[in-house]
């Protein structure tokens, strides 16, 4: 019995709220908080289910309305921290403490509060480092989930945007915490069971369908002629040139316009089946020409994205779908695949400095980590080769006078010099550091490490900082592609000249690629009507994105 | 705002075009124009900007580039309104590639209406080499407003007019700059407007046409800008009571909303794409007035379902069109050999049409609903139809 308690635990909680329950469901929906109150015990660890881009929305609201002199002092982790109901949890005392990933539109508030000492910020992880804590010290007593249906067993369907939910739903229901699932629509029988209901002990019926935010959405009339001749240099200077197959990219503009010119750059360069045909990446709408083109053989997804779900049920040979043909996600497999199983990584950053750290924090707001520095990490633990990895190992090691012992995986950062007018993205010293200081972090919020970045793109060209020997070269080839900010004034023009003769940077001329090539005739499709179009009618744009 | 001067040394130009400009005056871009200087080793450059302190930016930007062009003589006149470095590179470069080409016309029988500047727009549509601009930039008669408010002027003021031939026939022809102010008009932007028609009516041509795409009027200069309009109205009912046919198109990225949308309204005939507005009130302001419950201004399909370029030509209020420039070009063609007719009869048939589509539609909700009165099978699917399958269920 001594090492029992929390099964024990968890029967008499469950017996106590049966009188709420019919079977496994709420009987009565105005009654969700009783039902909080009833389960949820001060000072539990409480997981409110805020993925990357589906939220639990009816169970935040309803967890704002318990009383907080029954529920308090909640330790709230979850990787995402992005409806207002995640915010107010602490302003109204029934949270206190957070470990989190990321706090998208609420970085502000959540800054704010943490400075009031209403919330007790513990780390700010990457997703990885949240779901393996979730088996062992931060296991959630209570999950509350969110599924798209249900059947009356209480089996789930979470379907194209599985996301996090079965990484959430293992950890807490094999450590007897209680699973409780919103779910909007309950059927007889489900497409496929991707939860089974053994995990799930409460089901509420949400009046609305889950919410899902088209975060992967970019639109290709906002793609101008500087992200144009970035994506040129890239897929020549680095694509390529290392033959990059298996790979992840960001969700900024800049790699939408590499997606953008596959089938048409890219091809007219011979690359098609050369590179690009396996990517970690959520179903972006840009992807559609260079799949439609045959340059891409397989997408792992971490979610799915609005609008793009019968499209993949109708590209099950890229994609992962179910037996019932619709996708399946899952963001701890993908993100593994991001950290062991990719050769490179693209992404882009707000500031960046000599050292080639980069940071997405500013004074005013904190956005925490997501999983960039998962997938934009060189990582020690792997020992599988292959030529990409293995040439940029071998450019690195020549250069270190060192022996090949591994292989590098490629870290790009793709940036404009200036983010707007006025707002350099290369600087001498990071708003990550001010922020450490004024929040009282341990360390600063550095999103990729510099050590770990192999190239830096901006309209300026290319900084391969594999082929530099010391921190000093670093520091002048980052210079040298940082164009008219204050840190790209002060290059010592001499010492650019010598890392330029080597190759550690490069102009587009030095590419064959000429700024006047950069035209938007260049984009596979201009609009999202394009894209629309070149899906056959099978990519369905949420509202927010049509002109038609 | 900051007024910035520099000469550098440069060696003497070849180019062979001036009075030219590149770019746009709108946030993040700017507008450069190319004049004659009269020091043949020195370039003169003045430049306007929205983003005071950056001084030396502007210095190593330009001392890069006159490091690879040869640009003695010349004289560069910069709106500025927050350009990044590289777009400030660009467009310098732009401008001088197109003063070197000899601002000969590209081939935009491939492009697309909706890339294309307004300028551009112009020459797409016209016989080639035709066009002759009235009032060009290098006039530079600005608003006399936006400065007094410390904001960027554009030296066409955000609208381009001029003569030009469409098969040979000669037409005056008026070209909305969507990406100043939203295309919005003031005084000047009006008077040029209302300008082009007048001279329409004088000379006689055979078609005055309006690439219309704005929001209406310049909330900065109101007054002079709704004056403008009524004036512009005035101008287009005399060409009309003239049998000068008055075309125009919406096909742009703004639309024809406020008081340009009622310009619109009143031409003989509209050519609208798939991706055309048109209405008065926009959908923000009906949103505010009226409750999000009314009119949800950020559902966009509905926006496009209640004024989008399909209901419009469903309603009989527009002709179609693709968005291939041929395609349009092709429409505007069949319109200017249309007799058109406009007199008092046609004008209270026109109001006796409109008073019994209120009839008609007492109690639609949604353009869907409007199209099932209109007697259109499967309406729901109207706005993802194809181009062609459209076109087919107008006939």
């Amino acid at each position: 019995m001594k090492f029992i308690q929390n099964q024990l635990l968890k029967k008499e909680t469950l017996a106590t709220a049966s009188k709420l329950l019919e079977g496994k469901w709420l009987k009565d929906s105005t009654k969700l908080p009783l039902l909080f109150e009833e389960i949820i015990k001060p000072h539990n660890r409480v997981c409110l289910e805020g993925d990357n881009q589906k939220q639990a929305v009816y169970l935040a609201k309803g967890l704002c309305k318990v009383n907080p002199q029954i529920v308090n002092n909640l330790h709230i982790v979850q990787s995402c921290l992005s409806l207002p109901e995640h915010v107010e949890i602490f302003e109204r005392g029934i949270a206190s403490k957070v470990d989190f990933c990321y706090s998208s539109g609420q970085g502000a508030r959540v800054m704010n509060l943490a400075a009031e000492g209403k919330i007790e910020m513990k780390a700010i992880h990457t997703y990885l480092e949240l779901f393996s804590r979730y088996f062992l010290d931060l296991t959630p007593n209570v999950a509350l989930l969110v599924a798209e249906k249900a059947d009356r067993a209480g089996n789930l369907y979470t379907g194209a945007n599985t996301e996090e939910t079965p990484a959430i739903a293992e950890a807490t229901a094999f450590k007897d915490g209680i699973v409780i699932v919103e779910v909007n629509e309950i059927v007889d029988e489900l497409p496929r069971v991707d939860i089974p209901a053994s995990w799930v002990d409460v089901l509420v019926h949400s009046p609305t369908p889950q919410m899902v935010k088209p975060l992967f959405t970019r639109d290709p009339a906002k793609i101008d002629e500087v992200k144009i001749l970035m994506a040129m240099m890239a897929i020549k200077g680095i694509y390529a040139k290392y033959g990059v197959n298996r790979l992840n990219h960001g969700i900024g503009y800049a790699t939408s316009a590499v997606e953008l010119l596959l089938p048409t750059y890219a091809e007219s360069l011979g690359l098609k089946g050369k590179i690009c045909q396996y990517m970690v990446i959520n179903p972006c709408p840009t992807l559609i020409p260079a799949i439609e083109s045959g340059f891409i053989k397989t997408i792992c997804s971490p979610g799915g994205e609005v609008g793009m779900n019968e499209y993949v049920r109708a590209h099950a040979d890229i994609f992962f779908n179910g037996s019932d043909g619709s996708q399946r996600s899952n963001r701890a497999f993908a993100q593994l695949a991001g950290l062991y199983a990719i050769d490179m990584f693209v992404g882009g950053s707000l500031q960046i400095d000599l050292m080639g750290n980069s940071s997405t924090a500013t004074i005013e707001r904190m956005t925490g980590f997501g999983g960039a520095p998962n997938l934009g990490s060189d990582i020690n633990a792997r020992r599988h080769s292959s030529d990409t990895w293995l040439k940029a190992g071998a450019e690195y090691a020549q250069t270190q006078d060192k022996t090949l012992l591994k292989g590098r995986k490629l870290v790009v950062q793709m940036v404009e010099t200036f983010q707007a007018a006025g707002q350099p993205t290369f600087v001498e010293e990071l708003d990550a550091l001010t922020l450490q200081k004024k929040m009282k972090m341990p360390l600063p919020p550095i999103m990729i490490f510099g050590d770990d970045v192999t190239h830096i793109v901006t309209e300026i060209g290319i900084a391969n900082l594999l082929l530099c020997k010391d921190l000093a070269e670093r520091e002048q080839a980052i210079r040298a592609v940082a164009g008219y900010t204050p840190v790209g004034l002060a290059k010592d023009p001499q010492k650019v000249a010598e890392l330029h003769k080597r190759g550690a940077i490069q102009y587009p001329e030095d590419l064959g690629i000429r700024f006047s090539d950069a035209t938007r005739d260049l984009l596979a499709a201009k609009s999202i009507k394009d894209l629309v179009e070149i899906s056959g009618g099978l990519y369905n744009p949420p509202s927010m994105y049509r002109d038609w | 705002m900051e007024k910035l001067q520099y000469n550098f040394s440069s060696k003497t130009n070849k180019l062979s075009e001036f009075g030219i400009t590149a770019g746009v005056v709108n946030s993040g871009n700017l507008e450069i124009l190319l004049e004659k200087h009269d020091k043949v080793d020195e370039l003169f450059i003045e430049i306007n900007t929205t983003v005071p302190g950056f001084a030396a930016v502007w210095q190593a930007v330009i001392s890069d580039f006159v490091a690879k062009y040869a640009v003695g003589a010349c004289k560069f006149t910069i709106n500025d309104c927050g350009a990044t470095p590289a777009i400030v590179s660009l467009r310098l470069r732009q401008l001088y590639e197109l003063a070197a080409s000899g601002n000969q016309g590209n081939d935009y029988s491939n492009s697309r209406y909706l890339e294309l500047n307004a300028r551009e727009r112009i020459n797409a549509l016209v016989d080639g080499g035709s066009f002759t601009e009235i009032m060009p930039a290098i006039n530079k008669i600005v608003s006399p407003h936006l400065g007094q408010l410390d904001l960027p002027v554009e030296f066409d003021d955000g609208v381009i007019i001029g003569t030009a031939k469409i098969s040979g026939k000669p037409v005056y022809i008026a070209s909305q700059n969507y990406a100043f102010m939203g295309g919005a008009v003031g005084e000047v932007n009006g008077a040029k407007l209302s300008g082009i028609c007048l001279k329409a009516l004088k000379d006689k041509v055979s078609a005055m046409i309006f690439l219309l795409d704005s929001g209406g009027v310049r909330l900065h200069e109101a007054n002079a800008g709704e004056i403008a309009i009524s004036e512009l109205i005035a101008a287009i009912i005399q060409l009309k009571l003239a049998s000068i046919p008055v075309i125009g198109i919406v096909a742009g990225r703004n639309g024809a909303f406020g008081g340009i949308g009622i310009v619109s309204q009143c031409l003989d005939a509209i050519i609208v794409t798939e991706n055309a507005r048109t209405s008065v009130s926009g959908p923000e302001v009906i949103e505010t007035v009226m409750g999000v419950a009314e009119y949800d201004s950020s559902d966009r399909a509905l926006v496009w379902r209640t004024c989008g370029g399909r209901h419009r030509s469903i309603m009989g209020d527009a002709f179609y069109s693709s968005k291939q420039i041929g395609d349009i070009r092709q429409k505007l063609l069949e319109l200017l050999d249309k007799p058109t007719l406009f007199n008092e009869k046609t004008l209270l048939d026109e109001y006796q049409q409109l008073e019994q589509r209120l009839i008609d539609n007492q109690n639609s909700r949604d353009g869907i609903d409007v199209w099932a009165i209109a007697g259109l099978s499967n309406p729901q699917q109207i706005p993802d139809l194809s181009d062609s399958d459209f076109m087919e269920l107008l006939k």
